[in-house]
């Protein structure tokens, strides 16, 4: 198990929120993988220069969304990768709304429909090879 | 999920002899089980301590045994998926030693009960036919071991890591690099050898309560090795912690690496096995493959980090460092 994780202080979203963000980040780039052992909430809080309850939060998050499992006396494991799509409640809870934020801010933005389907199908691109299909 | 094992199980094939030899020992002693007998003895052979059951023997000699062989079998697949090129692994050796050593004794503690005249001699005949015989058998196979090289022995492209912590480290981000190396051998030799002591301690608990505290103190302190190395890179510092409570091993300033580069070496020949080891030139911390990251302070020490991704790790200190490779 090899993985990379940083905060910024420049960053507005809470730190919770940004280390939940970068273990996801990393199992989505392939650098963890199923079973892998994430750092003790120690280990973490104290390399990142943050309070442990901060780390244990972002790890219960990630728990909760099933992303990482977590057992007394062992360090956080990667949790299996979902085999099937999310319900269409849990895609409402998590992506609905946020999306809907993205497209108001596009229009804020002056961003037309087209421009903004545009700049995810290049994101996405970006991410999967152009095989997101 | 299908498990896909790059070390053949074949290869353990003396041992699993040895181990059946051993079983065949203690069933021709089957008449002797559950008598008192002498179980402790000292260097002179003589007996110490007052006798127990023969069952408390025959039971730690099969424990043993089997984790003896359990632990072989985690070590040697660990050193196959990591072999960049085949490479002759004298750890294979273990369980035949151990197995062998064991069936040694086995015979000539069952002759010393029979015969009644508690004087344990050491079994250098049976040693050699047995520990001798199985690892003869042992070498042969582990030469002839095929080698199926595993995706990740290949050297890694590190490239991108590099990147990634070198924009981290401009945009003023705090971050962490993180490994950890806990193989699954370790959890065995934790859990069968953390038993063995704290059952030994439970058994001496009503006659020598002293002797029990010690045990189950020791006990307790090899279950601390549950979790294995953990490894952090960090901007300002490089840290090895041990086990279930993080006992700090190592923590060195980035500001005082002098160089750090990727290490191949032998567990066996340079440091004498796998843990914290220690030679003339360095300090050492791995436990497990043969690959690691070595690190020269500026004062001249220098440590090896045992490493499942050395060139990563690697990469990640020196962008840590500012050298830019």
């Amino acid at each position: 198990m090899a993985v990379l994780i940083s905060i910024s202080a420049n960053d507005p979203r809470p730190i919770y929120l940004q280390i939940v963000t970068e273990v996801k980040e990393q199992i989505h780039r392939g650098n963890l993988h199923p079973g892998d052992e994430l750092p003790s909430v120690r280990d973490l809080a104290e390399n990142l220069g943050v309070n442990l309850h901060t780390v244990h939060r972002a790890y219960e998050k990630l728990r909760d969304q099933g992303v990482i499992s977590l057992r007394l006396g062992q360090r956080a494991k990667v949790a299996a990768l979902r085999q099937q799509p999310a319900s269409r409640e849990q895609v409402e809870e998590v992506l609905v709304t946020r999306l809907n934020e993205l497209i108001t801010e596009a229009f804020h933005l002056g961003l037309s429909a087209s421009a903004f389907r545009q700049l995810v199908d290049e994101l996405l691109a970006e991410k999967y090879g152009g095989s997101h299909q | 999920m299908k498990l896909k094992l790059h070390h053949p199980l074949w290869v353990h094939l003396p041992a699993v002899i040895l181990f059946i030899i051993l079983l065949a020992i203690i069933w021709h002693a089957r008449a002797l089980l559950g008598s008192n007998v002498p179980l402790h003895f000292g260097i002179s052979g003589m007996p110490e301590k007052s006798p127990g059951s023969t069952w408390e023997a025959v039971v730690a000699i099969i424990v043993s045994a089997l984790v003896f062989i359990g632990i072989s079998i985690a070590v040697d697949e660990d050193w196959a998926r990591r072999e960049s090129r085949k490479t002759f692994n004298w750890m294979s050796l273990l369980d035949e030693c151990a197995v062998g050593f064991l069936a040694a004794f086995a015979v000539s503690y069952f002759s010393m009960l029979h015969t009644r005249i508690y004087d344990l001699t050491f079994p250098w005949p049976y040693l050699l036919a047995f520990c001798g015989g199985g690892m003869v058998l042992a070498v042969i196979l582990e030469y002839f071991r095929p080698w199926n090289p595993a995706e990740e022995a290949a050297l890694e492209n590190v490239q991108t890591l590099a990147e990634d912590v070198h924009a981290r480290i401009a945009s003023g981000q705090r971050w962490v690099y993180t490994e950890t190396q806990n193989p699954p051998w370790l959890s065995v030799l934790v859990i069968g050898v953390g038993a063995l002591v704290i059952a030994e301690a439970i058994d001496n608990w009503s006659t020598k309560p002293e002797m029990a505290y010690l045990l189950l103190a020791c006990g307790l302190a090899v279950f601390l090795l549950w979790g294995g190395l953990g490894i952090s890179v960090t901007a300002e510092y490089v840290t090895v912690r041990l086990g279930l409570v993080g006992m700090r091993l190592l923590r060195m300033k980035v500001a005082d690496i002098d160089d750090a580069c990727c290490h191949e070496f032998s567990p066996l020949r340079n440091f004498g096995g796998y843990g914290i080891r220690f030679n003339r030139e360095m300090t050492a911390f791995f436990f497990s493959g043969n690959r690691g990251v070595k690190l020269r302070a500026k004062n001249g020490r220098q440590f090896l980090i045992g490493s499942d991704h050395p060139e990563r790790l690697t990469a990640v200190v020196c962008e840590a460092m500012g050298i830019y490779r």
